[in-house]
């Protein structure tokens, strides 16, 4: 049910300026040969990456993660692919980072298989987004929430699935974190 | 398949099969064939619609066989949408019937004495051809719905919808699915118009009482066959990110790289694209009771397809592929996935390309005949190309003619055809493709990416313009070759990926052929079929002055990167100079 928040891209706090590999492993949690073998097709800033431990990623960043895909197109924006020259114009460079090293949001998209295999990862993990997608997906998974939910969070204190519910939370950040047996909610940015 | 069925339609008393030794045509199957016949037979300056034209089927070399993949058919004509040779394949089951049946190749020639339409039933004991009045103006859908009552369900079927009748630019032809729907098309060209020239609305095939077809060696051939499957199985685009999203699994991808032609190709993103992206899709036809997972011809290991239902869960149409979804979606400013898949049931129907009928629609919404995202207004502009109305006349004429009856500048055609879905300002080396192939800008011509393992054409710097060049060029030969299989192109990504996987298709086509073909072989096949083009269509009038872009890529610069082609004109003159 989340699946078209994390397309859609979700924001995590963390230590920038280390590479996309060194970001993605310390920060989030992946595996390297996970990052290495499994996902194929990565951009920064709208641009496709081939060398992700050259590549510097700063506050303010959009990272979207994919497996390899179909067509001249998927091959052509593969990272370091054979066909990689075919879009050279607006492949990503670093050129003399001047991105900090510090705290800093970055938003990451998941998509494809890498959506469903990294989804438990990042609640685990937990990130941000939008109070107006929240209550998206309360709404339209009503019933897949009420059935599933076993103790509900929201800044530290236990509620239950209407306070949930009845929470306007579209002009708003949420902080979602989801566990196996229990779920944590929190608003950001001193709303509550 | 060692016999080619050719029909004179305008033989005095209505249309006559004979059906004549392969001959010098042995050893050739799909682009191979459609090419290598319409080099040889028809004369480049002929009228696409004219009696010196012919319109060539033909299954792939390993077709009909328990080779996986092997289920694409070929259609090769003079096109009336480029002025040059065209070949346009389809999945679906006719290759594998045709193939059973012994045939090489169907061709259709002359030019019918009277306006009666025309059906063609074949199986194993001949060939039978007969009046079929009642069909005309029929859509696909009804027009099989008549063929099952008379035939029963097990058959395939090769037929025109009302477009290919009314014989316009952007008609295809359809053949049968596994479930006989008119799914599967050859779009791409007007190929319809020229099966509608020739009177012809259905091809009828039946293989009850053949045999699958037999490899030379069986035992090497079922040994590289379960290799060659393996390989598919095992990698991750062709074993699962196909079979799990199918091809529309690339919205996200090119949108998030910007090259995502949107509002008729004036930004590279667009703005609703989850909401038609693959994995949309997939959750759409799992709630609606649909498939997300299936194959479009028997022995597809891949299985890319699926079916889409509408809102009470009744079968509206097959999985919207990528192009379709993109054409009738993004490129027309339209996010409504209902909208997209009834576009497709109805392109289907009516037997037109969707790539080009969407990008039509695109081009007149620029002109202000419905405002962009407006999907009722694009359902209703379709069905105008199908009444034959002066209006859908033009749309059905496609992108390049609907541009110059609108007045519109930006027209996104190579040689008449419409651009697919890649912008080539962002992923330049596809433009390089677009302007040089032979058939107009086609997605396809370059696809088969396995340039690597081929090692065709040497080492070469793929950053520089000399490189793009190359790698061009090598996907084009790579995937002629591919095409005269009649495999499905989605192998190449097999086959870039794991060498031994190319290794197997090598052996399995070996063992069935009976033959020693090396890569080098398949590179100088590729070659062949690229030169006899390349000289049909400079004899047709289409030089090197038509391998170029239209002028507003050089000049317009595509959001987000705010990039224009770069390609010089000089480096695409170079793209055949080997």
């Amino acid at each position: 049910m989340f699946m078209g928040v994390l397309r859609k891209g979700v924001r995590v706090e963390g230590h920038v300026g280390l590479s996309i590999g060194g970001f993605l492993r310390e920060e989030i949690g992946m595996d390297a040969e996970y990052i290495e073998s499994r996902i194929q097709t990565i951009f920064l800033n709208g641009r496709p990456v081939d060398d992700v431990e050259a590549a510097v990623i700063g506050d303010g960043d959009a990272l979207a993660l994919s497996a390899s895909m179909p067509g001249l197109a998927g091959a052509t924006l593969r990272k370091g692919g054979h066909f990689a020259g075919l879009r050279s114009t607006i492949s990503y460079r670093e050129e003399g980072s001047a991105k900090r090293s510090g705290k800093g949001v970055v938003t990451i998209k998941l998509f494809n298989l890498i959506a469903k295999e990294l989804a438990p990862l990042f609640f685990e993990r937990g990130f941000i987004m939008d109070g107006e997608d929240f209550s998206g997906v309360l709404h339209s998974h009503h019933e897949t929430l009420s059935a599933g939910l076993r103790s509900v969070e929201i800044d530290g204190q236990a509620e239950d699935m209407e306070k949930l519910e009845i929470t306007d939370w579209d002009p708003k950040e949420v902080f979602l974190r989801v566990r196996m047996n229990e779920s944590s909610v929190g608003h950001r940015r001193g709303n509550v | 398949m060692d016999k080619i069925l050719r029909i004179d339609v305008g033989a005095e008393g209505g249309p006559k099969a004979r059906v004549t030794p392969v001959g010098e045509y042995a050893g050739l199957g799909g682009r191979a064939m459609t090419s290598g016949m319409v080099y040889n037979e028809v004369p480049p300056s002929c009228h696409p619609l004219g009696e010196d034209n012919k319109l060539v089927i033909a299954p792939g070399l390993l077709s009909g066989s328990a080779a996986a993949m092997s289920g694409r058919i070929s259609v090769g004509c003079k096109s009336p949408l480029t002025g040059g040779i065209k070949e346009a394949n389809a999945g679906g089951q006719p290759a594998q019937v045709l193939a059973r049946l012994g045939y090489a190749a169907i061709v259709m020639e002359g030019k019918p004495k009277d306006d009666t339409l025309y059906k063609v039933f074949i199986n194993k004991d001949g060939v039978k051809i007969t009046k079929a009045n009642e069909y005309k103006m029929l859509g696909n859908y009804d027009l099989i719905d008549k063929i099952k009552e008379e035939y029963g369900d097990k058959v395939a079927c090769i037929s025109i919808g009302q477009a290919g009748e009314m014989k316009m630019l952007a008609s295809s032809i359809a053949c049968t699915d596994m479930e006989m729907r008119p799914t599967r098309h050859a779009g791409r060209g007007g190929v319809g118009a020229v099966m509608g020239s020739k009177h012809i609305k259905v091809i009828v095939l039946d293989d009850t009482g053949t045999k699958m077809r037999q490899p030379k060696d069986p035992g090497k051939f079922k040994a590289a066959n379960k290799e060659w499957v393996d390989g598919l199985k095992k990698n991750p685009t062709t074993g699962q990110g196909l079979p799990a999203f199918g091809t529309n699994v690339l919205t996200n991808i090119i949108n998030e790289a910007g090259g995502y032609p949107a509002y008729n190709f004036t930004t590279g993103r667009f703005k609703g694209c989850e909401a038609i992206s693959g994995e949309t899709e997939v959750e759409i036809e799992k709630a609606r009771g649909g498939l997300a997972t299936h194959g479009c011809h028997r022995g597809c290991v891949i299985q890319c397809s699926g079916i889409y239902n509408d809102k009470d869960g009744n079968y509206l149409t097959k999985q919207p592929e990528y192009e379709t979804v993109w054409a009738h979606g993004g490129n027309c400013g339209i996010n409504d996935l209902d909208a997209i898949a009834m576009l497709d049931r109805l392109d289907d129907d009516y037997g037109l390309d969707t790539i080009e009928m969407g990008a039509t629609i695109g081009v007149v919404m620029e002109a202000g005949l419905a405002e962009f995202g407006d999907a009722k207004a694009a359902v209703e502009l379709v069905h105008e190309v199908g009444k034959g109305s002066p209006l859908g006349r033009i749309l059905g004429s496609g992108a390049a003619v609907a541009g110059k009856a609108f007045g519109v500048e930006r027209v996104p055609v190579v040689k008449g055809q419409a651009m697919p879905a890649y912008d080539p300002r962002a992923v330049q080396g596809i433009g390089v493709t677009y302007a040089t192939s032979t058939m107009g800008a086609d997605h396809t011509a370059g696809y088969a990416v396995a340039t690597n393992i081929m090692k065709v054409g040497g080492n070469v710097d793929p950053l520089s313009p000399e490189g793009q060049i190359v790698l061009s060029r090598n996907l084009q030969i790579t995937t002629a070759a591919i095409d005269s299989l009649g495999t499905c192109l989605f192998v190449a990504f097999a086959i870039m990926d794991q060498p031994e996987t190319f290794q197997a298709l090598l052996d399995m086509c070996n063992a069935f052929l009976g033959t020693n073909l090396t890569a080098d072989d398949v590179t100088e096949l590729g070659k062949s079929i690229l030169k006899k083009e390349r000289e049909f269509n400079m004899k047709a009038g289409l030089t090197s002055k038509q391998d170029r872009l239209p002028d507003y890529f050089k000049k317009e610069s595509l959001e987000p990167h705010n990039i224009t082609f770069q390609v010089k004109d000089e480096d695409l003159d170079q793209v055949f100079n080997w």
